[in-house]
């Protein structure tokens, strides 16, 4: 009943947040309305709007082949790794969850050491060792590397795995279902709200990063888009509008997959980490 | 920065299309006799990027047509020497990468590179001493240098005129006179972040003030007959008088390079303290802009910045020994170095190609040529880089006020005794 | 019997064997390594090494730019953990409402916390610039004030450092307190109306200790990304100016890298990897409590 009566379309609280708003998104107006001046526009007239549109940056950026192979190493990596790191992490839940026994605590540690240890402290040793296996300049290196981020999903999985009834599986057992099969079968599909939210934490963690591109991906055929905007730093550094309409470019796949993965981030939040 | 270079280099190529019957074209040549002998992939981790190097690596292609160059690129100074020696340690260097100043020391320390002492543009006599005196050790050369850089004081003559100076300050006391007739005009002096240990005012006045008296200083202060403390507290000294009296702001730490070259080619500032890679920045932004590039003006002597641009390696643990020494010999050709003046703008000091210079930067050019010039970095034979961060932190810290030039001076003692224990 | 009970608990555990594998690789193997190389006079140039004791720590601790990364990076972490939660707790109670506004103000406030880091420090250090053309500069120039250089001070830059992070961050931290919001049951509210509780005091007996979970996650994430940091700081001001905002990270790469330290780097590292772990550890266990506490 009292949630119904505040369904209006407008509070007070946006009274003040929506001039929170505004303040909040000028870096990104700045950003966007520089895309469209010239060099010389922007250095006289940094904050307003353009003297007239100018598009030939937009023209420029977008007919540079590079900027589609980068987003095409991206989200290769991305998907891959984000995949890669919801299986692994949700079946190293699950007898993490159903069974208690010395070696899965012990597992359990094992995890939380690799949660605390920050890469970046560790880098040239993981340099050598990924180098002694080859992975160096290389994609599936990578994806290889970023499985190593499944240990939130474990944590994550493990507190939700255990609401779920054990009767379901032991029925399942019962049946004659072999544990695998159970997993894949029954469990992994109840898992959707921490998948959702592995997925959505793990995105925005891998499509950004930069550290790790930066030293184990050289060539810049394999780069990822934030080693080009990296990269368009050092290359355009005078021609800001360049560099802005390359920021702005380069926002737009995650901005559509925010767009499109909105309403699970709240809801597989919410299932996810309440219970977890 | 590659698209001005460009621009350069395009004005450039117009110009020297100009005088093309003064000047050989071995370009032509080059490219009629193509080697297919040569076969393979040779791979590059370049300090130029993708643009700059474009040139270079299409001549070489037109050359070795069968030769396939995989192309790597890291941005200098820090990134590229941490990146080169990530994979030179952990056995994934690439056939050819670059010297620098910066990296010398580890690389022949690591004996990462080959000797190019044996090879033909070293033997005849085309590439100059001072390559193999940078980039060499007991008789041996690592790097193939070809080119050089010049930089100084950049300054606005319009603006000069507009304050009502008068030729260019000889001296420092005349260079604080001008920046105080700047200011009384309402024209701000001088824009400096301290980024650059390279093109600072404190690396050509420790040259005019220090090692002009005493070649050796950086050798007593290895050996322990004097410090850093000592000798450099004084051109520091001097430099911190341009914060002092308000010439130079200390807001201007938190500014980037490219902001104050713009601010320079649209005259909001008289002068600044750079390197001849800034020219075609300068000139795709304002090309009408008057200026030129001085010396920084000591007691009696005034120095240039500059040195020698970094060379060319070949990595001796290299399984295309035979492709690389291809693009060295490439890289020394009088076709190579047009590409790479083409490319990366450096001033070519191998014999073979003879660039034409803008008129801004042929006096720097000529400090350069005739030594009067000073890039701390090349003395610090030992512990470069450790001791080049060092350097410009301290001149950050120091012009933010919080330490004095004594103290930045010291610092690099510290640092000093700190590595050298290890 | 008890041979089918071994072969269905190995059925469980061979579930363990991707994971274990990726992190003995990618963490605990280079961990070690770390380990073992901090006690070496390693230089990360040629293949020798020999032992030399703790004396790299010791250099770590007379080293003014390491000590003063360790304090910024703490002081970094410590500082957005606390404002990064005081706003966000606010935020999510305010925008935990069913309007069609609300939906556009959760976008607008999440937004950054999905865009790079190192291009985010990048454009707003355009906008901080010194120069009279910088953004916020020439908006101040309306009022007749500035330039003002922003970042060009020890602790100017390090105030934007944080500003800029909360700016970043805070929305997504409120996304997840909000989470939380939500699945507290109406209920409870109702049954705090009718026993006639006021709304700051359902808020202190209702919302807070419903939220108690969610500060815990919410605590532990930004302190192990505020360990973390490196692209933002890197990207704002170089860590400058001269080594007042050196993050930890970004000294053991330079040190280890660039300047061929490779034992104090390593060290380093080892008290950092350990500072770490124990905040992390009590932080969590006094959450836990607390949790347990209040409910």
């Amino acid at each position: 009943m009292k949630r119904k009566i505040r369904e209006k379309q407008f509070h007070l609280s946006d009274l003040f947040l929506l001039p929170i708003c505004l303040i909040f998104l000028y870096p990104f107006y700045y950003m966007v309305i520089n895309t469209f001046k010239t060099m010389a526009d922007m250095s006289m007239n940094p904050t307003g709007l353009p003297k007239e549109v100018y598009l030939q940056n937009y023209v420029d950026i977008l007919t540079n082949p590079q900027i589609y192979q980068s987003f095409g190493n991206t989200l290769f990596i991305t998907v891959c790794s984000v995949l890669a790191i919801v299986v692994i992490g949700e079946m190293a839940a699950y007898p993490i969850a159903f069974r208690k026994s010395k070696l899965n605590d012990a597992f359990m540690v094992y995890l939380m050491i690799g949660f605390l240890v920050p890469f970046q402290a560790i880098l040239l040793s993981l340099f050598e060792v990924m180098q002694a296996l080859h992975l160096i300049d290389s994609r599936i290196g990578m994806i290889l590397f970023y499985c190593n981020g499944s240990a939130l999903t474990v944590f994550l999985s493990v507190g939700y795995m255990r609401t779920i009834p054990r009767e379901l599986q032991e029925a399942a057992i019962v049946d004659g279902c072999s544990i695998p099969r159970v997993f894949f079968r029954i469990i992994f599909p109840l898992m959707k709200p921490i998948t959702a939210t592995s997925i959505i934490f793990n995105t925005m963690w891998i499509w950004n990063d930069f550290i790790a591109p930066n030293i184990f991906l050289g060539t810049r055929a394999k780069g990822t888009i934030v080693l080009e905007i990296f990269r368009a730093k050092g290359q355009f550094s005078v021609d800001w509008p360049r560099f802005m309409t390359m920021s702005v470019v380069s926002i737009f796949p995650i901005l559509i997959f925010y767009l499109f993965m909105q309403k699970h981030i709240i809801r597989g939040l919410t299932a996810g980490a309440v219970k977890g | 920065m590659s698209m001005k270079k460009k621009t350069l280099a395009a004005t450039l190529a117009a110009l020297m299309a100009m005088s093309a019957m003064a000047v050989p074209v071995a370009a032509e040549e080059g490219g009629s006799e193509a080697n297919t002998d040569l076969s393979g992939t040779l791979t590059i981790l370049s300090w130029y990027n993708e643009t700059n190097a474009a040139p270079v690596l299409e001549a070489f292609n037109e050359k070795y047509p069968n030769i396939t160059v995989d192309f790597q690129y890291s941005p200098p100074v820090q990134d590229y020497v941490e990146k080169l020696s990530t994979m030179l340690y952990s056995g994934a260097g690439p056939d050819i990468f670059y010297m620098a100043l910066e990296n010398r020391e580890d690389l022949i320390k690591g004996e990462y590179c080959l000797d190019l002492s044996d090879e033909p543009y070293m033997q005849d006599g085309r590439v100059p001493e001072s390559v193999t005196t940078t980039y060499g050790k007991d008789g041996k050369t690592y790097a193939l240098a070809v080119d050089c850089w010049a930089g100084g004081i950049f300054y606005n003559k319009d603006l000069f005129a507009q304050a009502g100076i008068e030729g260019e300050p000889s001296t420092w006391d005349e260079l604080l006179d001008a920046c105080q007739k700047l200011q009384d005009a309402g024209i701000t002096p001088v824009m400096d972040n301290c980024q650059d240990a390279a093109a600072s005012f404190t690396s050509p006045l420790y040259g005019s003030e220090v090692v002009a008296e005493n070649p050796t200083v950086v050798q007593d202060i290895y050996d322990g007959k004097t410090t850093f403390k000592d000798t450099w507290t004084e051109p520091m000294t001097m430099w911190k008088q341009l914060v002092d009296n308000g010439y130079l702001s200390p807001d201007m730490l938190g500014s980037t390079t490219e902001e104050i070259v713009t601010a320079f080619a649209t005259g909001q500032t008289a002068m600044m303290i750079t390197g001849s890679w800034q020219l075609s920045t300068i000139d795709s932004i304002n090309p009408e802009l008057n200026y030129g590039v001085m010396a920084v003006p000591g007691t009696s002597d005034a120095y240039y910045c500059g040195a020698l641009n970094v060379g060319l390696c070949i990595n001796s643990a290299s399984e295309n020994v035979e492709l690389a020494k291809a693009f060295l010999d490439f890289a020394a050709s009088p076709e190579g170095l047009e590409a790479q003046f083409e490319g990366y703008g450096g001033f070519t000091v191998v014999d073979g190609y003879t660039p034409e210079l803008p008129e801004e930067i042929a006096n720097a050019v000529e400090g350069v040529k005739t030594g009067k010039y000073y890039i701390p970095m090349a003395d610090w034979q030992s512990y470069t880089e450790s001791l080049r961060l060092t350097y410009v932190q301290s001149l950050q810290d120091c012009m933010a006020g919080t330490i004095t030039p004594e103290e930045a001076a010291a610092r690099l003692d510290e640092k000093l005794a700190e590595v050298s224990a290890e | 019997m008890k041979k089918r009970k071994l072969k269905q608990t190995l059925q469980y555990e061979i579930f363990l064997i991707p994971a274990f594998i990726a992190f003995t690789t990618f963490t605990i193997i280079p961990l070690i390594k770390t380990i073992m190389y901090s006690v070496t006079d390693f230089d990360g140039v040629r293949h020798e090494m020999n032992f030399v004791g703790l004396k790299n720590f010791i250099t770590v601790f007379q080293d003014e730019v390491m000590r003063h990364s360790l304090f910024n990076t703490i002081f970094y972490t410590f500082c957005t953990m606390v404002l990064i939660n005081l706003l966000a707790i606010p935020l999510a109670v305010f925008l935990d409402k069913k309007t069609k506004i609300k939906s556009l103000e959760r976008a607008v406030f999440f937004f950054p916390s999905i865009v790079s880091a190192l291009l985010l420090g990048y454009v707003w250090g355009y906008i901080l610039s010194p120069m009279q053309t910088g953004a916020l500069n020439s908006l101040l120039s309306i009022f007749d004030v500035g330039p003002f250089g922003f970042t060009a001070t020890e602790w100017g830059a390090k105030i934007s450092i944080i500003l800029v992070a909360v700016w970043t961050s805070t929305g997504w931290y409120a996304t997840i307190y909000l989470a939380y919001l939500q699945a507290i049951p109406s209920e409870y509210y109702e049954a705090a109306a009718i026993d006639g509780a006021s709304k700051w005091q359902q808020f202190k007996s209702v919302t807070l200790p419903m939220l108690a979970p969610g500060l815990t996650v919410n605590t532990l994430l930004l302190l192990t990304n505020g360990l973390k940091v490196y692209d933002l700081p890197y990207a704002l001001t170089k860590g400058g100016p001269g080594y007042s905002n050196y993050t930890v990270t970004q000294v053991i790469i330079q040190r280890g890298l660039s300047e061929k330290q490779y034992g104090p780097s390593t060290a380093l590292a080892t008290i950092f990897i350990i500072i770490v772990a124990v905040i992390a550890t009590v932080q969590y266990m006094t959450m836990r409590k607390r949790e347990e506490d209040l409910s």
